[in-house]
């Protein structure tokens, strides 16, 4: 059939003349196959953009289905994410497109984004069809095999423009696994005893028999780490990597700093004509209920969640421009940050940038004009949100501001003369945080398979469960007990 | 860019804490006709609130000041003063939704026996007859039992905002306590639990600075109209130009801008009543003392666990500077008791991370190795504190928290919630802050008392006490804002 690729998905047709009713399976093409192939072969992240049926009945069953989710993400009648075993973060967001909402689908997982399929909708598959895909565009039907959704998910899958882990190679299992390590520690270390204290290294011993007769015995001897790795974590070489991308570092942020001068000389001579931007920075009734809608969802547990949506500016460069940026942090991020800190900043257990085409045309094709991009945003951090952005602020404003000077809204970045110096964006704390939270999007349903632990409790369960076996000297043998 | 401080605008309570007038009263007040009210605010605005200019002409005439006042408004009340709603959306949204808020109570640990719907004021109130409008702050000389001069006072004020219109909600007094030597004579003042008071304050820049004090801080974190941390101006309330025709308020500081700036020489007040349990406290300490073994030893091990939880021992004397024993004569030295840093003590031998003065105010030890960072961070946070101890009638006793701050968001709902009450600061696993923090208490739906813990590092191993139970409760509070004296003469307009 000829119309295969430009389908996203088969039509339905039934045969009724036939004793059965069997769904008649349309070929994939074999470019797409490949393509499916491709996204399934990504590790560690998935996300999905689908847009929402424009009817105001599914609408509203979309929502209610993704709001009893989201209520009660643990005990939820549809979906048992317990039953995910290497599923780290999964959410559900409705997002404002340009025209029509979008369901967008963000996981953080152990292994590739096939296996998490797979998993995915052996546990959740019925949910999947019946309640959520349903309701977009194209929709997906009851009676659809598993094999069509999973490609259904394959195709709409987005790539991440940049990506970020907090703690790299840990997999949920090691991670629950070190926790009862920890758990198993203080058990022994509160039982009760006579006397002084031993020595440290007589009270490593002692722990380490206490974990050893433990029933099930946890995994106690540390993930073997490859000499490429080791050799990445020296100083040395990730100063050396991180110096690498000056060259293409310097060029970017003067090419950006560029563009913001030219929009800054647009906005002036606009303003010459007559058009005053306002300078009242007041929070509506309209901001106030979106305020109230995010903060209703926060601080439940150790970690908070971000969705955030906004469009990028008009104009050629501002695609390439923005490419740029993810391609330059995503570089030092793999190669210079430490492990567990992106750019200073500790606590962000997954984050990532999506940019999302709007496929659609609207009036006239010009010439020079380009495609309507989204810059989507999700994370999974410890703590509060405004110690979160507050981070952001004091120890990265430089990245966001390459990141998001491209996008609508954003504080301008500003020379001052007198004294000289140079207030990026994301310098102007109080509008940044205020633009933020505009273009926050309240996220219905959302889960974490750890929601008692922060990134430090992570890092240093594993600090201790690696080094019980470890023979150490005293003053390691002393430091190590300080992490108990 | 350094800009002077215009003292003449500045109600007086940035900058004294009135150590020499120990009583203060607050009055929380609902105003019934705006007219009328304003008429009262009109006088009170050209008379009685005291500046900072007035104190300091006082001072040069050699005159002692026998009592201050001053006004600060909560957001109903200014919108039943007649500001549109399009000015209160220029305030801060924090202070517009108000402390009692939903989000806000779990954000701030208001929960359990500590949640608004409890609160003897402020908290929410469906008819909204017990809303507050307004608090006037009494401060005077006395004690805590005499309190002559007050009632003096206040029966003075008290008719005139009677007479127009004015009904009281709430009337909490406090006043400070004495530090009594051992030789009986008094010195420094003491909070509900025994410790020495009031030693940690921010110093503004422009402002006298007493050496032991930490370096002075931009102005605009604690009053609006100056540059803050960030080198920016803080968000301020305005008000369009045209609602403002007899011109009492300066044009805001923006370049092609028209509108005027309500906010400048003000600033955002946090009032917080917490009922401090003196009794669990030291029964929390004699039961993880004891020592059937060596029963004589169980006081000294009492002071070192409570200078332990505090960071602090009683007397004042911080463990980052004497860690193993009491230093009484550091304890009152204004210029040593706050000279110290946590940068070397990184994880906490002497003075726990998860103690109450590393908690509120982590200094160079926020993040590890990085001593100059954590500072920056650190100051970027920081509150003027202007509470003081309470004892009611009944017994109760406690402190009225008082704070200032340029943004309720970023410094005090941010000590509160990110520094204080979250279990996972410092590295911790289930730790909030031992003395002020949400703890076990068991009127939380739900809560397990082995997930509120206390640790305090040691060597072979730490000592981890848990079941920790809540020492501090809300009892009420709100947010308000503090005008400079030309926004009261707009706001009475």
């Amino acid at each position: 059939m000829d119309d295969t690729s430009a389908r996203v998905f088969p039509v339905r047709e039934t045969e009724a003349t036939g004793d059965t009713l069997l769904p008649r399976r349309q070929e994939v093409s074999p470019r797409r196959a490949r393509a499916r192939a491709r996204v399934a072969a990504r590790r560690n992240a998935l996300t999905v953009v689908v847009p929402i049926q424009s009817d105001p009945e599914g609408c509203w069953r979309l929502e209610t289905v993704l709001k009893e989710i989201g209520q009660d993400i643990r005990r939820n009648p549809h979906i048992s994410f317990q039953a995910l075993r290497a599923t780290h973060f999964l959410r559900w967001v409705i997002v404002p497109g340009r025209d029509r909402r979008m369901l967008a689908l963000e996981a953080n997982f152990d292994g590739s984004v096939g296996e998490f399929l797979d998993d995915l909708i052996q546990v959740a598959g019925k949910t999947l069809k019946e309640s959520l895909y349903c309701h977009c565009e194209p929709a997906i039907q009851r009676e659809d095999p598993d094999e069509a959704l999973k490609g259904y998910l394959l195709d709409h899958a987005l790539p991440e423009s940049l990506f970020y882990r907090g703690y790299p190679g840990l997999t949920v299992e090691s991670i629950e696994n070190d926790a009862r390590v920890r758990a198993l520690t203080n058990e022994y270390l509160d039982l009760p005893r006579k006397g002084r204290w031993k020595s440290a290294s007589q009270l490593q011993e002692d722990i380490r028999r206490y974990l050893e007769r433990a029933d099930p015995m946890p995994r106690l001897d540390p993930e073997p780490v490859p000499w490429k790795t080791r050799l990445m974590r020296t100083r040395f070489v990730r100063t050396l990597l991180g110096g690498l991308s000056l060259p293409v570092g310097i060029p970017l942020g003067l090419a950006l700093l560029a563009h913001e001068g030219v929009d800054v000389m647009k906005e002036k001579v606009k303003a010459r004509l007559g058009r005053r931007s306002p300078v009242l920075h007041a929070y509506g009734d309209e901001d106030a209920r979106r305020l109230g809608e995010l903060l209703v969802r926060e601080d439940f547990q150790a970690q908070n969640q971000l969705t955030h949506v906004v469009d990028l500016k008009p104009g050629l460069l501002r695609v390439p421009l923005i490419k740029l940026a993810f391609r330059y942090w995503g570089y030092l991020a793999t190669y210079y940050f430490d492990e567990g800190k992106l750019g200073g900043i500790e606590g962000i257990h997954f984050a990532r940038w999506v940019l999302v085409k709007d496929r659609r045309q609207h009036g006239k094709r010009r010439l020079l004009r380009r495609a309507k991009y989204q810059v989507l945003f999700f994370s999974n951090y410890d703590g509060s949100w405004e110690s979160y952005l507050g981070s952001f602020v004091d120890r990265a404003s430089i990245g966001l501001t390459t990141i998001w000077c491209n996008t609508v809204g954003f504080p301008r970045t500003r020379l001052w003369l007198r004294p000289f110096r140079l207030e990026l964006g994301a310098d102007r704390e109080e509008a940044f945080k205020q633009w933020v939270r505009q273009h926050q999007v309240p996220t219905q349903a959302w889960f974490s398979r750890h929601p008692d632990k922060s990134i430090g409790n992570i890092v240093n369960n594993r600090e201790i469960r690696s080094k019980v076996r470890a023979r150490m000297s005293p003053e390691r043998t002393r430091e190590w007990l300080l992490c108990l | 860019m350094k800009q002077p401080l215009e003292t003449h605008d500045i109600q007086a309570l940035a900058f004294a804490g009135y150590g020499e007038l120990r009583r203060a009263r607050y009055i929380f007040l609902r105003l019934e006709d705006a007219a009328r009210a304003k008429k009262w605010l009109r006088d009170i605005a050209s008379e009685e609130v005291t500046t900072q200019k007035a104190l300091e002409m006082r001072k040069a005439k050699g005159e002692k000041k026998r009592h201050a006042l001053h006004v600060a408004f909560s957001a109903s009340g200014l919108r039943s003063l007649g500001l549109s709603e399009q000015v209160l959306g220029s305030f801060l949204p924090e202070f517009v939704a108000g402390m009692a808020e939903e989000y806000r109570a779990r954000a701030l640990g208001d929960t359990g026996s500590s949640a608004p719907e409890k609160w003897q004021f402020g908290g929410p109130d469906a008819r909204g007859e017990r809303d507050i409008h307004l608090v006037l702050m009494l401060f005077t000389h006395g004690n805590l039992d005499q309190s002559g001069s007050m009632d003096a006072y206040h029966l003075r004020h008290r008719q005139r905002y009677e007479a127009h219109g004015l009904r009281e909600v709430f009337i909490q007094d406090a006043c400070l306590l004495p530090m009594v030597r051992d030789d009986g004579t008094e010195d420094g003042s003491r909070e509900a639990f025994g410790y020495r008071d009031g030693m940690t304050q921010p110093t503004l820049e422009g402002t006298h600075h007493k050496p032991g004090q930490s370096a002075p801080l931009k102005a605009g974190e604690f009053i609006l109209g100056y540059e803050n941390e960030y080198g920016q101006l803080p968000f301020t309330p305005v008000v369009p130009a045209e609602q403002d025709p007899q011109g009492l308020l300066p044009v805001l500081d923006v370049k092609g801008s028209s509108a005027k700036d309500l906010g400048r020489n003000g600033s955002y007040l946090v009032i917080r009543k917490l009922r401090q349990d003196v009794d669990a406290f030291e029964r929390f300490l004699s039961e993880h003392c004891h020592d059937p073994e060596d029963p004589e030893g169980d006081a000294a091990r009492k002071e070192l666990l409570a200078a332990k939880m505090m960071g602090r021992w009683r007397s004042g004397a911080p463990l980052s500077l004497c860690p193993e024993k009491d230093d009484p004569g550091l304890g009152k030295d204004p210029a040593r008791n706050n000279d110290f840093c946590f940068e070397s003590d990184p994880k906490g031998l002497r003075c726990p991370l998860n103690s109450h003065v590393r908690r509120s105010n982590p200094r160079d030890g926020l993040i590890p190795g990085d001593p100059k960072e954590s500072l920056k961070i650190s100051n970027r946070h920081q509150l003027l504190r202007r509470g003081r101890p309470y004892k009611d009638p009944d017994g109760e006793q406690g402190l009225m928290f008082l704070a200032l701050n340029a943004n309720i968001r970023r410094q005090f709902e941010f000590v509160q919630q990110t520094w204080m009450n979250n279990p996972k600061f410092g590295g911790h696993y289930d730790s909030r802050d031992p003395i002020a923090g949400d703890n076990h208490d068991p009127a939380v739906e739900g809560s397990d008392p082995k997930a509120y813990s206390v640790t305090i590092p040691g060597e072979p191993v730490r000592q981890r006490i848990t079941g920790l139970p809540r020492f501090v409760h809300t009892r009420g509070g709100g947010y308000f804002f503090l005008p400079g004296i030309q926004a009261l003469r707009f706001l009475a307009s």
